[in-house]
C-alpha cells in the first residue's frame, strides 16, 4: 500500500525533492506539498485505492505523511468492506 | 480573540491540470455550485477561489485533526469589484468557536499566480458571518 502511496505522491504532489528519499513518516507538507496539491492527491488516491475521503476526513493529519494516508486509507477500505 | 491574518497563493497551472486530471470531481469536492457556475471553467477564477479559502483556514487556524471542507468556505462576488466570504458547516462552527464572525477578502492575479488576503475579526452586531 505505501508503495502504490508513494506512487501517487511521486505523480501528484508536486514535491521538490525526491519521493523515494522520504521516510513513512515524514511530513508531506514541511517536504513542499502545498494544500491545492493535496487536493490532486486526494483525488489520485480515491481512484487507486477506490475509495471516497468524506468531509470529515479533510483536514491536515489525513494527507501529512505516506504512513497517515495509509492509515486513512486502511480505515476507509474497511469501512467500505464492513 | 485578536483579528486573524491569512495569505496563500496558488499556481493557476495546478488548478488547471486538476481540470484537466478530474474535472468534474475536482470541482465538485472543491467549490460550492455558485462558484463553480461563477467560474464558467477559468483556471484564473477557481485559482483566486482556492486560495481564498486557503487563506481563510490560516485565519481560522484550525487543529490538525479539525476537518474543514472546502466547500464550506464560499467565496461570492460583490458587485463589479469586490468579493466576500460565506462560511458555513465546519468553518462556520470553528469561526464560532474562535470568536471570529468578520471576515474581510481580496483577491488578485498575475503572472499565473492567485493570491488571497484574508483578515478575520471578532463578530460584530449585524456582520454577515455566514
Amino acid at each position: 500500500v505505501n508503495d502504490q502511496i508513494r506512487d501517487v505522491i511521486r505523480e501528484h504532489a508536486r514535491l521538490p525533492v525526491d519521493v523515494g528519499t522520504l521516510a513513512d513518516a515524514t511530513d508531506l507538507y514541511e517536504a513542499g506539498m502545498t494544500s491545492h496539491a493535496s487536493v490532486n492527491v486526494m483525488l489520485a488516491l480515491e481512484d487507486a485505492f477506490d475509495v471516497e475521503f468524506p468531509d470529515a476526513m479533510l483536514k491536515r493529519e489525513s494527507f501529512e505523511s505516506i504512513a497517515a494516508i495509509s492509515g486513512v486509507i486502511g480505515q476507509l477500505q474497511a469501512e467500505e468492506a464492513a | 480573540m485578536p483579528a486573524q491574518v491569512g495569505i496563500d497563493l496558488v499556481d493557476v497551472d495546478a488548478v488547471r491540470a486538476a481540470l484537466r486530471d478530474h474535472r468534474d470531481r475536482y470541482l465538485t469536492r472543491v467549490y460550492t455550485a455558485r462558484e463553480a457556475a461563477d467560474c464558467a471553467g477559468s483556471p484564473n477564477r477557481l485559482a483566486q477561489r482556492f486560495a481564498a479559502k486557503e487563506a481563510t483556514i490560516k485565519a481560522l487556524r484550525p487543529g490538525r485533526n479539525e476537518a474543514v471542507p472546502w466547500t464550506s468556505i464560499e467565496l461570492r462576488q460583490r458587485g463589479a469589484r469586490g468579493q466576500e466570504l460565506k462560511l458555513s458547516g465546519p468553518a462556520l462552527e470553528i469561526a464560532r468557536a474562535r470568536g471570529l464572525g468578520s471576515f474581510l477578502v481580496s483577491v488578485s492575479s498575475q503572472a499565473g499566480y492567485a493570491c488571497a488576503v484574508v483578515c478575520a475579526g471578532p463578530a460584530r452586531p449585524g456582520a454577515a458571518s455566514s
